[in-house]
């Protein structure tokens, strides 16, 4: 008895004296967040080595806005992902770097990215942590190096406090810099205070137009009968709108940019980009991966009748869309009126609290 | 005496649930699905395949499969329901899955599944699923929204149109199209094992009706398309067999 006592002494000093940092220092505690995932999404796949905390996500939303990331600090993350223009770049075509520099693609809108699998136009970025640096050092963008970054950042009590709290420690390194601007990135939600959200959650109704707009947008290519169909959803369907695939679309039957192809350099790749969620439209103009449509009236015009049947590659699941129809054209065949009302549809899918949650803005101003 | 009695009992116990010769009395089972056509393994996107019967020469970029209702047949004829499990399959990178320890170690003949899933669970809330489940829609990418359900199978690719590259999909859907596929076989699960699943994708095209894209139609979403989905599904039914059955560490 006397033995299990003393046990029982040993081991409770034995954790006592466990719990105590060897150092003095008070064990680094952090706040996890927990996404709120919007009614009817799918459960994402969150990077389980990248757990959201709110003291991550902080150090993540300083260093979007900062332009102490570019080679001149004249340039910051938020320069062409503005939330004022659902994080795209302020209705430009293509964005212009620090030093003057034209880009070569539309700037793509930031939401629901915690759904997606790769990322940017040809989807050559397997993880947000990777995509976050590239931009930083593209030398058309942010001109910067990275380790020059890390020095400026060095200098600014601000981060070594930031980093801190988000890792227990002010050691500041690359890794740690994409795995913050990561967690920022994949919190940015679109989703529930769209209209479209407030119909499926009756509290709103829909105008007869838009009604029309959401059967046609869900109903398949049916060029020569009645009713008609925009097949949209097969490749916009669901809570995201978007199936997050790399196809060829049909814009072209000579390819400029090679998309995916510029990337595995396989030929069966080329012309193959990223297929976005049509949330929060009416605020990305002008569309595709090169901005050649200012209008989402442009866009319906080509899916109309314009897709390219002798685009190399192009997406099976196009084949609706160059069907032959009595009148000896291709396309969906469908009326101005019907157009106008799925661009009405698209419409509700527009979500001003992106521009103005506060958990999204400048922490700057 | 007595005192030496307990401790060897317990040794003589230890030593023999240490037995690396007896059987477990539940296995799981392991099951690996391999893509051919014309009997070589199925190549996705790039080689251009040759399909006998109908004289098409065809390319397949993707064949997505979503399984469900597996039963195992045992020699005596009765069958273990796996009732919850299900299985996306994504062909140009095929994976495997497990049916769930419950196994009864012993001889079975057969298995049978369905290609698609029962209406409540088809039309079941889709965010309902877990990251890493097979039937949330961003892992398979297979659920049309709000509309239809789940896609059973997405057959894409392309084929020869009077020498163009012409694309085809083949998207089966509905719960009409809910598809029963039963394998015979022979197999022991006495421990635990792989099985190969084959899917003969030549047989898409040519097995209980004969389909010619340029034909028969070059696309379908399993409506208004003069019974194509019907037929492919039908197609897909016969188009399985039991392959191979490895031993594995589990």
């Amino acid at each position: 008895m006397i033995f299990f006592k003393r046990l029982i002494s040993v081991l409770w000093l034995f954790l006592i004296f466990s719990c105590i940092d060897p150092n003095g220092k008070k064990p680094h505690v952090t706040t996890p967040y927990s996404l709120p995932i919007p009614q009817g999404f799918p459960q994402p796949a969150l990077p389980n080595d990248n757990i959201l905390t709110e003291e991550s996500i902080i150090l993540g939303r300083l260093l979007f806005y900062d332009p102490i990331l570019s080679l001149d600090s004249s340039q910051s993350c938020s320069s062409c992902h503005n939330p004022s223009f659902g994080f795209t770049d302020n209705g430009k075509i293509y964005s212009t770097g620090v030093d003057g520099s034209i880009g070569t693609r539309n700037s793509m809108p930031l939401h629901n990215l915690a759904w997606s699998k790769r990322f940017v136009w040809d989807g050559a970025m397997p993880s947000l942590r990777e995509q976050a640096l590239e931009p930083i050092q593209n030398p058309t963008e942010m001109k910067e190096n990275i380790l020059n970054v890390v020095g400026k950042l060095e200098n600014q009590p601000l981060y070594e406090q930031a980093f801190n709290a988000a890792y227990g420690d002010p050691e500041i390194s690359p890794d740690k810099i994409g795995l913050a601007l990561e967690q920022f990135m994949l919190i940015i939600l679109s989703g529930g205070a769209s209209k479209f959200d407030k119909v499926n959650a009756g509290i709103e109704s829909f105008t007869t137009e838009e009604q029309l707009g959401v059967q046609l947008f869900n109903a398949e290519s049916n060029p020569n009968g009645s009713p008609k169909g925009g097949d949209c959803f097969h490749c916009h369907g669901g809570a995201l709108f978007t199936n997050n695939t790399i196809v060829n679309n049909g814009l072209d039957s000579v390819f400029t940019d090679l998309g995916k192809g510029g990337i595995t350099k396989l030929e069966v790749d080329n012309g193959k980009f990223k297929t976005p969620s049509l949330r929060n439209l009416a605020y990305t103009p002008p569309y595709m991966h090169d901005g050649r449509f200012q209008t989402l009236e442009e866009v319906m015009e080509f899916y109309n009748s314009e897709v390219r049947s002798n685009s190399p590659n192009l997406a099976p699941g196009m084949t609706g869309f160059i069907q032959s129809h009595s009148n000896g054209s291709q396309g969906l065949n469908l009326s101005l009126s019907e157009r106008q009302a799925i661009v009405a549809f698209l419409n509700t899918l527009t979500d001003t609290q992106i521009e103005t949650d506060t958990l999204y803005q400048n922490p700057f101003n | 005496m007595k005192k030496f009695l307990i401790p060897l009992i317990v040794i003589v116990g230890l030593l023999s649930s240490c037995n690396p010769n007896e059987n477990p009395e539940t296995v799981d089972l392991e099951v690996r699905f391999t893509p051919l056509f014309n009997n070589t393994k199925l190549s996705y996107e790039v080689e251009p395949l040759y399909q006998n019967n109908t004289g098409d020469t065809l390319i397949y970029s993707r064949s997505d499969f979503i399984f469900s209702n597996f039963k195992l047949i045992a020699e005596d004829s009765s069958i273990i329901n796996f009732e919850n499990t299900y299985a996306f399959i994504k062909g140009a990178e095929p994976d495997t899955f497990v049916l769930p320890l419950s196994i009864p170690s012993g001889h079975y003949v057969g298995l049978t599944f369905d290609l698609g899933l029962d209406s409540a669970i088809n039309h079941s809330d889709p965010s309902s699923w877990w990251p890493s489940h097979p039937l949330n829609p961003t892992l398979n990418n297979l659920h049309w929204g709000w509309t239809g359900g789940y896609v059973f199978a997405a057959l894409e690719g392309y084929y020869q149109n009077m020498g163009v590259k012409t694309p085809w999909l083949y998207h089966i859907a509905l719960n009409e199209n809910q598809t029963n596929i039963n394998l015979s076989g022979s197999f022991d699960l006495t421990d635990f094992k792989t099985l190969e699943i084959k899917w003969n994708a030549e047989m898409t095209f040519s097995n209980l009706y004969s389909l010619r894209p340029v034909i028969d139609g070059d696309f379908t979403h399993s409506s208004n398309d003069n019974g194509l989905a019907s037929k492919v599904a039908q197609n897909l039914s016969t188009s399985f067999e039991i392959g191979v059955l490895n031993d594995r560490n589990p």
